[in-house]
Parts: C-alpha cells; sequence; structure tokens
C-alpha cells in the first residue's frame, strides 16, 4: 500500500504514474487518489511549472520578458510533478 | 436521534468538493433555503426543506470536505454535526466518474452509527466515459441503499428519495466488518488494543471502530473525547498504546483504499480504451532507449524544420538584390546618399535577416509545438531525469532545462521550484547551455549560408557540444554548489497522448513565432543602425572611424581564436542579445564595401548581397567557430540580470557570466583550428 509507495519515492528515483500503477499493480486512477492524500496529508507537494511560476510570478514588476505571459503558457510546457517531502520512515 | 417523528426527516449531504452537494441541494429545496453560519464559525451554513408524502425533509449541506478527520474547522464541523445525531440520513454523495478517488469519504464515514446512503452522482459523465456501474453489488456489499444519480437532473429524483426512505425505516449501517478486520492488522495490534479500552456503546454517534481507527491517525480531539469518557487508567493505557504507533493516519488510510478497492471491485468496468500508441510509449520512457530516441526525435525535428526553412531562406537572399534598383532610383531622384546608404546597409540588411529566419523559427516551433501538443516533450523531461542525478541535479531540474529550450530566462525564474540554493544556481549555470529559441533562430541561417546542404550536421554537432558542455560545466561548478544530498522522489504525471488540436497548435505557433521574429527585427535593426553610424563616414573611407580602428588593434588578437575583428565584435554583442550579433555582422560587413560601392561605384556589391559579402569575407573554419561561439555564449543580457535576480548573488553571476565568456572564446579556438585541418 503507502508503505510500498513511499519506499519507492524514499529511493529519490523518478517515476511516471504508469510505471508506479504497474509496479504497485493498481489502476492510475487509484494511484491519482493515493498521490492526492498524501497531498492532502502534506507528504507530497505538487509542483506546477505554470506561466505564472516562470518569469514573472504573475507580476509586471518583475517581468523579464520571457514571454510565457502572451502564450498564456511557459514558453515549453512541462508535466507536474509531485515531490516527496522528507523522507518518511516506514517501519 | 433528537428529530425522528413519523412526519419529519433530517437529511445531511456529505462529500467531497465538487460531488454535487450543492447541485443537490438546490435540486431539492429550491428557494426553500436559509444561509447563515455555523455557531461560532465563520464556515456558511446551508439548510431548505422539502415536502413529499406529508413528510417534511430537513436538508443541511455539509461542509465540502475530504475526509473526517480535524485537519480544518469545515472538517470538525462536520464531524460535530454527524456525531450530534441531528441527522436522521446522512447522504453520500460520491463521484461516479472517479469512484475509487472519491469514496475516501465513504471510507471515513464506516463506523458511524449514523444511517446512510451513498449516493453515485455524475452517473451520465462515468457513463460517457465508457464506464459501468453495478450499483446493486455495491449495495450488496455495504447493506445501505446506493443509488445511481445525476443530481442535476432534478426530475429524476425518486430513486433517492426511496432510498432516503429506506435508510431512515431500516436504520441501514454502512457494513464495515471487512475494513475492521484491516485494521486489526496494523502495528502490532495497536487497534485492536485501543478496540479494548473504548466504550463498547461507543461515544456519541461514533462506535467503538471508528474512534479506535481516529485514534490510531493520531486524532487529538477524539482523544480528547477519550480522555473525558474513559477512567484514568483507561485513558493512560491507550496513551501508552498510542507512543509506539506511527504513520498511523497512512497505515489507516491504506486500509481505507484497500476497502474501497475490494468494494469497487467487479462492480465498475471500464470499457477498454484503445490505448493510443502504448507500445511507442514503452520505448520513449524506456531506461535505455527513451534517451537516444528523444535526441533523434529532436534533432530530426530541427533538421525537418529546415526543409520548409530553406527555399524562404533563398527568398530572403533575393532582398538585398533590390538595393541596387533602390539606389538607382534614389540617386535620380537626388535623394541623399546618407539615406541610399541606411536603405542599403540597415533597412534592407534587417529584413533579409528577417526573412531568412522566419521559415527556421515558423519549421522549430512547429515540430516542437507538435511534439508538445501530442504529449511528447513531457516524456523528453522524464527520460533525462537520469542524467539530470548524473549532473548532480535534482530531478526537478529538469523543468527549467526543458523551459529554457524557449527562453533562458524562464528556465532561469523556473528554478524557483529547487529549494536548495545550490542546486538553484547549478541548475541556473547549466540552463545557459541550452540553446534557446532565439539561437534556433539565428544559427540555422548562417549554417545554411556557409555550408548549404550539411548545415543540419552543425545542429548535431552543438547537441553533442551542449551535452559534453554540460557535463564539464556541472563538474566546474557542482563541487561547490552541491552538497552529496539525497534527491527527493518524484512522480511525474505525463500527459496522455493525444491527436494534436490542430486550431490551438498552429494560433500557439503563429504566436510564439511572431514573438521571435518581432523581437529579432527589433534588436537587428537598432543594433544595425548603432553599427552603422558608428562606421559611417562622410568621406565614403570607413577606415577612418574609431570603430574600424579599434576592430583593427584587437584583430591580432582575434585571430589566434578563430575570429575577424566583425565577427569578435558580434559575438561580443550576442552577450546583449543573440540576434543582435546578425545586425553587428551584417552593418560592419556591408559597411564599407558598399559605402564605397555606392558612390563611387555603381552599387555593384549592393546588388551582390550581404550574403555574398559574407562568403567572400569569412572562411568556413571562421564562420563555425562563430556559431560554436555565439551559441554557447552568454545567452542574453535579460538572462544574465535573471540569474542575478534568482541566485541574489552577484559572485555567482559573474562568475557563470566570466566562465561563459571564457568557455565560449576556447571553443571557437578548437572547433576554428580542428575544423581547419579538414575544411
Amino acid at each position: 500500500m503507502f508503505e510500498k509507495l513511499i519506499q519507492l519515492l524514499n529511493s529519490g528515483k523518478t517515476f511516471t504514474q504508469y510505471e508506479l500503477s504497474e509496479q504497485r499493480g493498481i489502476s492510475p486512477e487509484t494511484l491519482q487518489s493515493y498521490i492526492e492524500y498524501l497531498h492532502r496529508k502534506g507528504l507530497l507537494s505538487q509542483i506546477v511549472m505554470g506561466a505564472e511560476n516562470t518569469a514573472c510570478s504573475g507580476s509586471c514588476k518583475a517581468c523579464a520578458g520571457c514571454k510565457a505571459c502572451a502564450a498564456k503558457q511557459p514558453s515549453v510546457m512541462v508535466p507536474v510533478l509531485w515531490e516527496i517531502k522528507d523522507k518518511i520512515e516506514i517501519k | 436521534m433528537t428529530s425522528v417523528s413519523s412526519n419529519r426527516i433530517t437529511i445531511a449531504l456529505l462529500g467531497q468538493p465538487n460531488s454535487g452537494k450543492s447541485t443537490l441541494f438546490n435540486g431539492l429545496t429550491g428557494a426553500r433555503q436559509r444561509v447563515g453560519n455555523w455557531p461560532g464559525k465563520t464556515v456558511e451554513k446551508k439548510e431548505g426543506h422539502f415536502d413529499r408524502n406529508g413528510i417534511r425533509y430537513r436538508v443541511t449541506d455539509l461542509p465540502g470536505t475530504y475526509s473526517l478527520s480535524a485537519n480544518s474547522e469545515e472538517e470538525i464541523i462536520t464531524r460535530d454535526y454527524i456525531a450530534s445525531g441531528e441527522a436522521d440520513v446522512v447522504c453520500i454523495l460520491a463521484d461516479s466518474s472517479q469512484l475509487s478517488r472519491s469514496l475516501f469519504m465513504l471510507a471515513d464515514y464506516a463506523g458511524i452509527n449514523c444511517p446512510a446512503v451513498l449516493l453515485l452522482n455524475l452517473m451520465d459523465i462515468a457513463n460517457s466515459q465508457g464506464k459501468t456501474i453495478d450499483a446493486a453489488k455495491i449495495e450488496e456489499r455495504l447493506g445501505i441503499p446506493v443509488v445511481p444519480f445525476v443530481a442535476a437532473d432534478t426530475k429524476h429524483y425518486d430513486a433517492f428519495y426511496k432510498a432516503i426512505d429506506r435508510a431512515f425505516k431500516e436504520k441501514s449501517i454502512i457494513n464495515s466488518d471487512s475494513l475492521f478486520a484491516k485494521y486489526r492488522g496494523i502495528q502490532d495490534g495497536s487497534y485492536e488494543k485501543l478496540l479494548n479500552l473504548m466504550p463498547k456503546e461507543g461515544i456519541d454517534n461514533f462506535s467503538a471502530d471508528w474512534l479506535s481507527a481516529k485514534l490510531i491517525e493520531g486524532d487529538t480531539a477524539i482523544l480528547e473525547k477519550a480522555h473525558k469518557t474513559l477512567s484514568f487508567e483507561a485513558y493512560k493505557e491507550v496513551q501508552t498504546v498510542l507512543s509506539s504507533v506511527q504513520n498511523g493516519a497512512l497505515e489507516t488510510a491504506g486500509c481505507k483504499f484497500k476497502w474501497i478497492d475490494e468494494l469497487l471491485e467487479g462492480a465498475v468496468v471500464q470499457k477498454k480504451e484503445k490505448k493510443l500508441l502504448s507500445k511507442f510509449d514503452k520505448i520513449a520512457t524506456h531506461q535505455r532507449w527513451g534517451k537516444p530516441l528523444a535526441v533523434l526525435i529532436i534533432l530530426l525535428g530541427l533538421i525537418t524544420s529546415f526543409i520548409p526553412a530553406t527555399p524562404i531562406m533563398l527568398a530572403g537572399s533575393m532582398i538585398p538584390k533590390l538595393g541596387e534598383p533602390i539606389a538607382n532610383a534614389l540617386t535620380v531622384i537626388s535623394a541623399p546618399q546618407m539615406l541610399i546608404n541606411f536603405i542599403n546597409q540597415v533597412v534592407l540588411n534587417t529584413l533579409y535577416f528577417a526573412v531568412a529566419m522566419i521559415g527556421f523559427v515558423f519549421g522549430v516551433n512547429l515540430v516542437f509545438g507538435f511534439l508538445e501538443e501530442v504529449g511528447y516533450m513531457a516524456r523528453v523531461s522524464y527520460v533525462f531525469d537520469s542524467a539530470m542525478a548524473r549532473l548532480g541535479l535534482q530531478g526537478k531540474a529538469v523543468m527549467p532545462l526543458v523551459v529554457s529550450f524557449g527562453c533562458t530566462i524562464g528556465g532561469a525564474a523556473g528554478t524557483r521550484v529547487i529549494d536548495s540554493w545550490g542546486q538553484k544556481v547549478l541548475t541556473i549555470a547549466l540552463a545557459w547551455v541550452v540553446p534557446c529559441a532565439a539561437t534556433w533562430a539565428i544559427v540555422p541561417v548562417i549554417s545554411s549560408l556557409f555550408f548549404g546542404a550539411w548545415a543540419p550536421l552543425i545542429i548535431v554537432a552543438i547537441f553533442i557540444v551542449a551535452g559534453l558542455h554540460m557535463l564539464i560545466t556541472a563538474k566546474v561548478f557542482g563541487r561547490k554548489l552541491v552538497r552529496e544530498e539525497d534527491r527527493a522522489g518524484l512522480i511525474m504525471e505525463l500527459p496522455p497522448y493525444h491527436r494534436p488540436r490542430w486550431k490551438a497548435l498552429l494560433r500557439s505557433i503563429f504566436v510564439r513565432t511572431w514573438d521571435i521574429l518581432s523581437r529579432a527585427l527589433r534588436i537587428i535593426f537598432v543594433v544595425s543602425l548603432v553599427f552603422w553610424l558608428l562606421t559611417y563616414s562622410a568621406s565614403g573611407n570607413q577606415e577612418q572611424t574609431l570603430l574600424y580602428r579599434f576592430g583593427k588593434a584587437i584583430e591580432p588578437v582575434t585571430k589566434v581564436l578563430g575570429f575577424t575583428w566583425q565577427t569578435f565584435l558580434a559575438y561580443f554583442a550576442s552577450m546583449v542579445s543573440k540576434e543582435a550579433a546578425l545586425g553587428v555582422l551584417g552593418s560592419l560587413y556591408l559597411g564599407a564595401d558598399t559605402l564605397f560601392s555606392a558612390t563611387v561605384a555603381s552599387g555593384g556589391q549592393v546588388a551582390s548581397g550581404l550574403g555574398s559579402v559574407l562568403l567572400t569575407s569569412l572562411t568556413q573554419p571562421a564562420a563555425l567557430a562563430f556559431i560554436f561561439a555565439v551559441t554557447f555564449n552568454a545567452p542574453c543580457l535579460m538572462a544574465i540580470t535573471s540569474t542575478y535576480q534568482e541566485t541574489r548573488s552577484l559572485k555567482w553571476t559573474l562568475r557563470i557570466l566570466g566562465y561563459y565568456f571564457i568557455t565560449s572564446l576556447l571553443l571557437a579556438f578548437l572547433v576554428y583550428h580542428i575544423s581547419g585541418l579538414f575544411l
């Protein structure tokens, strides 16, 4: 269950959601509910890199001219990441 | 229960946010609702009623929460309300389109002694996703009424009404035995020990099982409740048991998810979707083959963009030929010579480059936009994760690096997702290596001019050098910046492959192309103008100008590195912006010759155009050295500024800047002398 998932993440590697659901033998949807649960518990943090947190953080004062806002997206789209916060000890 | 009477039933609506609670509440009560606050709280309380068959149904819309823990004010209100026994039937709403996710609330409710009904809301969406849900099977397993439901369809609430009445009459409580059995397996039987210490009948509406599970989760409000209810000894014992429990919340959550899985097993059938490109994805995300495939696809993409670009570039080379007729026409109407020169050397020059690069810019954006749109670019980020580790970077550093492919400024700013300062600085230092969109606008133009059909090979070479550059740069800076530290595990959410939405794709490509092009036009024009003025001499003898004399003075040194004084100044300008290099190159090379030819001869050199002037003035090794020097120079002034903004360290900004200045010159030197052996 969570132990295995957390152990995998404790290894410091990067996994795709497909890879994890295959390894854990669960559907991607179930995995998504695990991820959301761990996120709500504050154990996983979500990293989204949209236009708002690239060059300007939405502030025109900090405009560095990357044009991300004009296209309403960063110059290159990047996937959503979930990062395990601190290593969680699992018995 | 307080409100039990034959003609009055109280219903509470319970569910996660977006489960459709409000829609149902409005559908049931219409205008008969009252909005206030929960006593002593800022959370909104919505109550209403409806009458049916002589019975008044009072409806309370509980705050939308994900669980019944005590994480937030909303959750505590919800829990206290249910514990109070005010509701006769609790209506739990779940989103049928994502059942395993939204049933967590049901699992958290299991063990509460209040009759319940499960509404499988948004059934229409689940059906449209190809899901068939066997509500009867779930009902059989749960022991409470389970209703397939569409809250928005207010005309078909009959099954819902019947279920409420049935749950009320039969006092149907969720069958939670198998969930409790799972709890028993938690860490040294802590659950069982706690269960034995709890009052048999539970506290309020909470069963002893539910309370024990919550205690394991570390729920302080329930511990307080236990404190008030239990004897001193029993409470002490509870504390002893709890002191040995670790990650209790994770343990019980694990049990709940497992229970949900079993509950849904065989009850939810998903029509198998045709897996688009699943075989391809196996290779695309493969440990070993993913990387070479990604490099191959990116290279092919860049090379493919030469195909539409080449004819456009040839058309661009016709522009300087307009110089002669324009010069002649202007001479006829006795326009000032300076205007003729200005048009020839600044305006036509700018247009020439603009047209020459438009094809590449469009091609590159098309290819990468397409790869991004179908979902492949996300895979590229994933396969380079192991490379990140080798460079000493965290996994998430791949995101700023990928963004740098578009714009280094965005990449530098993107390092805000990285917490460690050293990691951040190293990531920015490496992001400078990644060739940005402007590089792909100017490098192909010069490469095609000097190397024709071989130009794509230069793109390949740039990629190889970029890879090596990153390895070396990470070695150089890594030692000082990155301690041996643990990499945090990551889950990367890859988007499913999908067909491109051409309309949106094309629009975004046009926006990007125009952005790059208009920026390039402005910069090339201004830089051309400045350098044209700097080298302008009324006598027509450029050699008298200060810049020319300066250039000639430094040339002995730049020659060793593979630069003429003109290309060296252009290289220097590329530190301000890559496009500026073209402006400088154009002005300096067209300068004297055309001035001379336009005033003395009849514009012969003008007609031959900038392209041929460059070809006759620069050797292939010199051009190659220039291409590499500009590509791996500091990206642009804005990127330098944003590096300072993000690192907040002038020392490191200057250090990185100095490093790139020296390494790009060194690279030019190497490229010039090595290629000189062959070309």
